[in-house]
């Protein structure tokens, strides 16, 4: 029954079928046919009551009818977000961007030695990425959570070839190994970009609270900042509209090397949620977490 | 920043173009990049999917019941689209179903066109819609000196 798992939730299938959908949908007939599948992402159960948890914890005393028409708003946001995410890969058509936080976001292209920039599952942090790559010239280095399916990783992978030459996407699979590869990669200057409100199993991670939650941050980024002695900005990206995107770039920190390595690293995931906190609250409907982000909340 | 050339359909380019005139002075704006593209308007992509939409779920309610025929509506606009897609596979089909689709929305409304029954009036405005876009095709042809003038002065 290998056939079937093509069209599981992380099968190919749909990735197949959104490449379809890019390559064929005529644009004044996209709202309509956005509109028509994301109901279909409501039907996937454990995505939907993961998104409804969350908001429980983010929006405190919404109720669950209401949590349901805002679950099909994260999920609508997230239709049209892959799918800009495939037009750019395909057809190289890009969106319209706004900055908030210029002058962090220009402090970041032109940082002397290499940086680390620290996101969240919003907006298209690809198209993001992509954009960072191929105005600043710099090399950039994305981590990205490995797909569970072999098939979609294989789709994934032949597609992360056609991106930006400046542009390097690896996969947070083998650890160690991983990490001396991108302490080197900050040595010679590069950017980093990780995602920092998920820990993927298997990866080591860092007690930290968000909206009174206890949960926990992949410990990665910090540990890198500290060895590398490179400034982490939290950088998020939002969609604002159809085919406009907003970065917004945060003051960027540092993990200091003390002797409390536990002080250092518990002060800087503390600025961390702090920012992640302040900008999911005002744009919950783009956090893409599917997924209980704290235990309490299962 | 509605400059004409985002946007495909010609009455949407007049009017994005009048706006323009209407503007007079150009609004400095530093941090946002705008793409040049004429597919780029969120009010006119809306604006004709919604249109289409209805028309498509009135012609439709002539068959089914008014509650299934929103539904039925977005199910017959996947039809070119797989069609088109499977038979030219891996291909930017997205000129040829955007033509497929607005014929088979004429077709529709010359259908209706003729008949005695409410639908006759949703024909109606879609040649309507279809007369005044040819209009503004003309206008906007012989204006194109003057819009790429003042786009160049606002895009800066």
């Amino acid at each position: 029954m290998t056939w079937f798992r093509r069209f599981l939730v992380n099968g190919v299938f749909w990735r197949q079928l959104l490449r379809f959908a890019v390559l064929n949908v005529p644009l004044w007939v996209e709202p309509i046919v956005e509109a028509f599948w994301t109901l279909f992402f409501l039907l996937w159960g454990p995505g939907r009551r993961g998104v409804m948890r969350n908001l429980t914890a983010i929006l405190p005393g919404s109720s669950s009818l209401a949590n349901f028409f805002r679950a099909y708003r994260v999920f609508w946001n997230f239709a049209w977000t892959i799918t800009d995410n495939m037009r750019f890969r395909e057809l190289r058509v890009s969106p319209d961007w706004e900055f908030i936080g210029r002058e962090y976001y220009e402090q970041l292209q032109s940082q002397p030695g290499g940086a680390i920039i620290l996101t969240a599952h919003m907006g298209s942090y690809d198209l993001g990425a992509h954009l960072f790559a191929e105005k600043s010239g710099r090399q950039i280095v994305m981590i990205r959570a490995p797909e569970i399916d072999s098939q979609t990783r294989a789709f994934e992978e032949s597609h992360a070839s056609r991106t930006a030459a400046d542009l390097k996407i690896d996969f947070n699979t083998r650890a160690s190994d991983l990490a001396l590869d991108l302490l080197h990669a900050l040595q010679r200057g590069e950017i980093v970009a990780i995602q920092g409100d998920r820990v993927t199993p298997g990866i080591s991670a860092l007690p930290a609270t968000l909206f009174g939650k206890p949960m926990q941050v992949p410990a990665g980024p910090f540990a890198l900042s500290m060895a590398a002695r490179v400034p982490i900005y939290p950088l998020f990206i939002m969609r604002r509209g159809r085919r406009r995107y907003r970065i917004v770039t945060a003051k960027p920190f540092e993990v200091t090397r003390t002797r409390d390595r536990a002080a250092a690293f518990e002060e800087a995931v503390k600025q961390w949620t702090a920012e992640l906190e302040q900008v999911v609250r005002e744009a919950w409907f783009q956090w893409f977490t599917f997924q209980p982000f704290s235990e309490e909340l299962r | 920043m509605n400059i004409p050339s985002r946007h495909r359909f010609a009455l949407f380019r007049l009017g994005a173009y009048l706006r323009l005139r209407l503007a007079q002075t150009p609004i400095r704006q530093d941090d946002v990049m705008y793409i040049i593209d004429r597919d780029q308007s969120a009010f006119e992509s809306y604006s004709i999917a919604a249109w289409s939409f209805v028309m498509t779920a009135c012609y439709l309610s002539d068959f089914v019941t008014p509650f299934l025929a929103p539904l039925l509506a977005a199910l017959a606009f996947h039809v070119p689209i797989c069609v088109v897609g499977l038979l030219r596979k891996n291909k930017n089909n997205i000129r040829l179903t955007s033509i497929i689709a607005m014929s088979l929305l004429a077709f529709a409304a010359a259908m209706y066109a003729t008949s005695t029954s409410w639908l006759r009036f949703v024909a109606w405005q879609f040649f309507a819609f279809v007369a005044l876009n040819a209009l503004a095709a003309i206008i906007v042809f012989s204006l194109r000196g003057s819009i790429e003038k003042l786009e160049a002065a606002f895009a800066q």
